[in-house]
């Protein structure tokens, strides 16, 4: 009886050391998500001027997810890794809408001016 | 006994982490998913952006939002449901923010095209003023044509030349101006006995606006008024036209 309540036991802990550790297999790998990391890196010091010019939002969500980004790869969860990259990723399109919209006002500005 | 333990409080402390890690994860997609949807209800209540928003980034943001609900309710991957949702909820951002730039640059469109359709009437207007004598005088334009350039000589029919080139002139400011209204006085140089000519000759020039050119009788107003008003004090055969309301 002990026995069996031991291997029984034993089974229930390495089940719930599985479920919640990353050694299933991800579907990232570690490679392609320091790829990406470095890109959305290099891709942020075109805009971080932007930071000064009503962007500061934005700018800072994407280095979050930059940081976090690291802090999963380190602690070996690459697809929430890749995720939070990703996250990173899309906010860049943001940016480039807002750069739109500031252009527009600039030119109703200009358009109203003196008139 | 003490193995038995020592076992049931490893396996309390793994699930108490897993159940903890399971919560974190949750809340963070339940709170994500909720920002998405409310960007979403944000959209659909701006109308006056509708025109403007930018489909392909809608359209988007709606499969993601969708993405992001199943793998929130359905699947249970709460980190997959929380990276669509972010994604869903940024495509909408972008979709408000191009639609906010592009109803700036209509609007600045359409107020070019009314400053410089405004610059081009009055270029237009000063041109037929020039041509037609008149001159700006307060708010009114006013001018005087003398007779030998209005009427065929000795009567008081009009002539071609004055037709062409002076009241439809006029005509044409009257248009461009609806609210404006003209007012034509006849003048003689010599004795009028009732202001009779000077009468007729202003008449004759109002029923040409009015019945050639279609103006409303309620805009033309016409008097005589003889010899009684001579110019620089001299008494000259002419007829005064005198323009008022010329605004938009």
């Amino acid at each position: 009886m002990a026995k069996q309540l031991r291997f029984v036991l034993c089974f229930v802990v390495i089940v719930l050391f599985f479920s919640t550790s990353s050694l299933f297999a991800d579907k990232y790998s570690r490679s392609a998500v320091q790829k990406e990391i470095q890109k959305v890196e290099k891709k942020l010091e075109k805009y971080s001027h932007l930071e000064k010019r009503g962007m500061g939002r934005e700018i800072y969500k994407i280095e979050a997810y930059i940081k976090n980004a690291k802090k999963l790869l380190v602690e070996n969860d690459r697809d929430e890794a890749w995720y939070e990259i990703g996250k990173a990723n899309a906010y860049f399109k943001l940016i480039e809408a807002k750069k739109y919209l500031f252009a527009a006002e600039k030119k109703y500005k200009a358009a109203t001016r003196g008139k | 006994m003490k193995r038995i333990m020592l076992y049931l409080g490893v396996v309390a402390f793994i699930i108490t982490c897993s159940v903890q890690l399971f919560a974190d994860s949750k809340s963070d997609a339940k709170v994500e998913l909720g920002e998405a949807r409310r960007q979403y209800k944000h959209i659909k209540k701006q109308k006056k952006l509708h025109p403007y928003v930018s489909f392909a980034n809608y359209s988007r943001g709606v499969t993601l939002l969708e993405k992001a609900r199943i793998q929130f309710e359905e699947e249970r991957e709460y980190d997959l449901a929380s990276y669509f949702a972010v994604l869903a909820r940024v495509e909408f951002e972008t979709a408000v923010t191009i639609a906010r730039g592009r109803l700036l640059e209509h609007k600045s469109l359409l107020f070019e095209r009314d400053y410089f359709k405004k610059a081009y009437q009055d270029e237009k207007l000063k041109g037929y003023f020039i041509s037609s004598n008149l001159e700006k005088t307060g708010k009114a334009y006013k001018g005087y044509l003398v007779d030998s350039r209005l009427f065929v000589r000795k009567t008081f029919n009009l002539s071609r030349d004055a037709q062409k080139r002076i009241l439809d002139k006029l005509y044409r400011v009257l248009k461009l101006y609806p609210r404006s209204k003209v007012i034509i006085k006849g003048h003689t140089a010599g004795y009028d006995r009732n202001n009779v000519k000077s009468t007729r000759k202003a008449s004759v020039v109002g029923e040409y606006l009015i019945t050639v050119k279609g103006v409303h009788s309620s805009r033309i107003t016409t008097k005589g008024l003889g010899s009684s008003q001579p110019v620089r004090k001299r008494k000259i055969d002419r007829v005064e036209i005198i323009i008022t309301g010329v605004t938009d």
